[in-house]
């Protein structure tokens, strides 16, 4: 351990003004105002202003869904004008009384050949006959791609 | 139960340890980045920091010891950061610009004496510093200086006597024995 020799009296009264010096040099000067913070316990008018508005805003949104969940309910108690998803013709859905919707057994889907009233006269079967072979397919070379 | 002050109370007792604490915590700072407008800048976040615990209701039993833990730590961080932005390279300062006006000779002479003790109070461990800070810019007796540190007077006298011939044998060996 090494152990700085011992000065003499003169020697450190030096040191003290040499380092008296110095601070005092640094020594930030003005010293620097103490910083006052805002309390939050303060009357704050914009404080008061901000939590009514959010009281309000919140109220806004709450009374948007309330009328949101109400026309989404008035629409889903009548028939959309287009085809059902039950895939019933407008004009082969029979009235649906009030209340009893979806309670209905859904009524039968066209058939390939097409819709079949029973009420429409049967139709004449005479129609020009048609070549079941097919016309010849132009012969091309091998695709290309 | 201890009640909670009211606003006017609490900015007033602020108010009251910026004044008596402020320098303390700033020598605190700068013992440790030897520079004293960032130990400035430590000092007033150090009460920013205080004041906001005291707004979220923390419970600070001892604010003093509080804050010049809170300066300590701050300082320190600063010192990380900085050698990690700097590496061990000081940062780059204007060198060679000089104004046009003459400066006088024994003011020259000052400014470069002050940057050898500044170097020389940068060789020397940071409890030397801060001591020498806290006797020596602040001018505090044995006994404050015990009280800021938690040390008893007598262990102050030794470390202040010792710090003051470490720095004395560093001056003596760099030349700087004119004052």
């Amino acid at each position: 351990m090494n152990i700085p020799p011992k000065q003499t009296a003169d020697g450190l009264e030096q040191v003290d003004h040499l380092l008296r010096e110095f601070f005092r040099s640094e020594m930030p000067n003005p010293w620097p105002g103490c910083p006052i913070p805002k309390s939050k316990d303060s009357p704050n008018i914009k404080k008061s202003k901000g939590f009514r508005r959010s009281y309000l805003g919140l109220a806004a949104c709450c009374a948007f869904v309330a009328l949101g969940l109400g026309v989404a309910w008035n629409l889903l108690r009548f028939d959309p004008p287009g085809v059902s998803e039950t895939g019933v013709l407008p004009s082969a859905a029979k009235p649906v009384p009030k209340g009893s919707l979806f309670r209905n057994p859904p009524a039968t889907l066209p058939q390939p050949g097409g819709l079949k009233d029973p009420g429409m006269p049967p139709q004449s079967t005479d129609r020009p006959e048609i070549s079941e072979e097919a016309p010849p397919m132009p012969v091309s070379g091998p695709r290309r791609f | 139960m201890k009640s909670r002050p009211g606003a006017a109370d609490r900015s007033a007792e602020f108010v009251a340890l910026y004044q008596n604490l402020s320098r303390a915590v700033w020598a605190v700072a700068y013992a440790r980045t030897l520079d004293a407008e960032l130990a400035a800048d430590v000092a007033q976040e150090a009460f920013l920091r205080l004041w906001r615990e005291w707004e979220s209701g923390q419970q600070i039993d001892n604010p003093r010891r509080w804050l010049l833990r809170v300066g300590r730590n701050l300082a320190e961080d600063d010192a990380k950061s900085a050698f990690r932005r700097n590496g061990t390279c000081e940062p780059q300062v204007l060198t060679g610009f000089e104004s046009r006006e003459s400066i006088p000779l024994e003011r020259v002479l000052a400014r470069e004496r002050r940057e050898q003790v500044r170097q020389i109070l940068a060789e020397l461990a940071e409890a030397d510093r801060e001591i020498l800070t806290l006797r020596y810019a602040l001018e505090y007796e044995t006994d404050v200086i015990a009280d800021l540190l938690g040390i008893n007077p007598a262990a102050v006298l030794m470390r202040l006597s010792r710090a003051r011939q470490r720095l004395a044998q560093r001056l003596k060996e760099k030349g700087v024995t004119e004052l």
